[in-house]
């Protein structure tokens, strides 16, 4: 089965660019929002339960998240250049294309039009997009306390939904962290899922719920790891 | 995996656990059950650029709660930093018990 990513990287050497550095040949985020939708439309969700009957967890050979994780850090990359194309995504497109749409506008939060946002918040079918839209105006900061919480909770049934309101007035005025976007600007595509056994765990640096910067280097020479990937929901 | 914490010292091993989220989801849920950060008995690192999440091969595999969010995983890495044990789950409770973890652990010496 070809590798997709694959094909994005193909996609761009025939443009002439790189992921790593835009040039004027670099794919446009209309390219980008086009080549993952057809992508991860293809492919289904699997391991159906009561709760959730259309499937909860991908594939284990299903390698379509690397593709989406490439699309949203070139969509980031792209900053404000982006914010039409996903603006037009997010009211026009299909679910898994509003989905990522609402996830990726949180990232340029400052910058994006609240109305759209409030539009999908508020009306959008499925839960999915309301929740990240939710989170995007929080990421909004300053001008996210202008958003009427009250009523995008007065009509809301979806729980997950719900907290993600709670999530959002938590923040108080906080605005998205410029420093953690640009983490997701400057990423290197080539070390997505490059954590293998037998070779050099992934580099990380990061910061705890209470505030304490914990880098992997920090243990080296000194003490094993156990790195454990938690969903960080209730 | 709180009551292996000892288990884990006494193994020179520290525990972290990385939520894909921004801080203010694990603030909300803390006060919401009456607990402080300081609670936490190992840190909670968070990853909402999701840059880790990626280079680790969870990102984006899972929705439970919605969200896209990340495939559940327990890594080991050694001082030497190598990874030496990965499990990505199959299923939302297909993850290695805290034994299972101590049995890597031991290996390891």
């Amino acid at each position: 089965m070809p590798k997709l990513p694959v094909l994005a990287t193909l996609v761009l050497s025939l443009l002439g660019g790189s992921s790593a550095a835009l040039g004027d040949d670099a794919p446009s985020p209309e390219h980008w929002i086009q080549t993952f939708s057809r992508d991860w439309g293809a492919r289904k969700w699997s391991q159906r339960s009561p709760r959730t009957p259309t499937g909860y967890m991908r594939a284990a050979d299903d390698d379509s998240w690397r593709l989406r994780m490439q699309a949203l850090q070139a969509l980031i990359a792209h900053g404000t250049e982006s914010i039409p194309a996903l603006v037009d995504a997010l009211q026009n497109s299909e679910a898994h294309e509003r989905i990522l749409a609402a996830q990726a506008l949180g990232y340029l939060a400052p910058e994006v039009p609240g109305g759209p946002l409030w539009q999908a918040a508020k009306h959008d079918k499925q839960a999915a997009v309301r929740l990240y839209a939710v989170d995007a105006l929080g990421m909004q900061g300053d001008t996210g306390s202008s958003v009427d919480w009250d009523a995008l909770r007065k009509d809301e049934k979806n729980r997950d939904v719900l907290k993600h309101i709670n999530y959002a007035l938590e923040r108080g005025d906080a605005a998205v962290d410029a420093a953690m976007v640009a983490k997701l600007q400057n990423l290197d595509v080539s070390t997505i899922d490059t954590a293998i056994v037998g070779k050099p765990a992934p580099q990380f640096q990061l910061t705890s719920v209470n505030g304490q910067d914990i880098s992997l280097a920090d243990f080296r020479g000194k003490q094993n790891v156990v790195l454990v990937f938690v969903y960080g929901d209730t | 995996m709180r009551k292996k914490l000892s288990a884990f010292a006494d193994l020179d091993t520290q525990l972290l656990a990385v939520d894909p989220h921004e801080v203010y989801s694990a603030r909300y849920l803390l006060k919401e059950t009456g607990f402080s950060s300081d609670d936490f008995h190992y840190p909670m690192l968070m990853d909402p650029s999701l840059t880790v999440s990626a280079k680790y091969g969870v990102a984006f595999q899972m929705r439970i709660h919605v969200e896209v969010s990340n495939r559940p995983a327990t890594f080991l890495i050694d001082k030497q930093g190598v990874l030496r044990y990965a499990k990505r789950a199959r299923t939302f409770a297909d993850r290695p018990t805290p034994d299972q973890i101590v049995a890597e652990l031991q290996k390891l010496r």
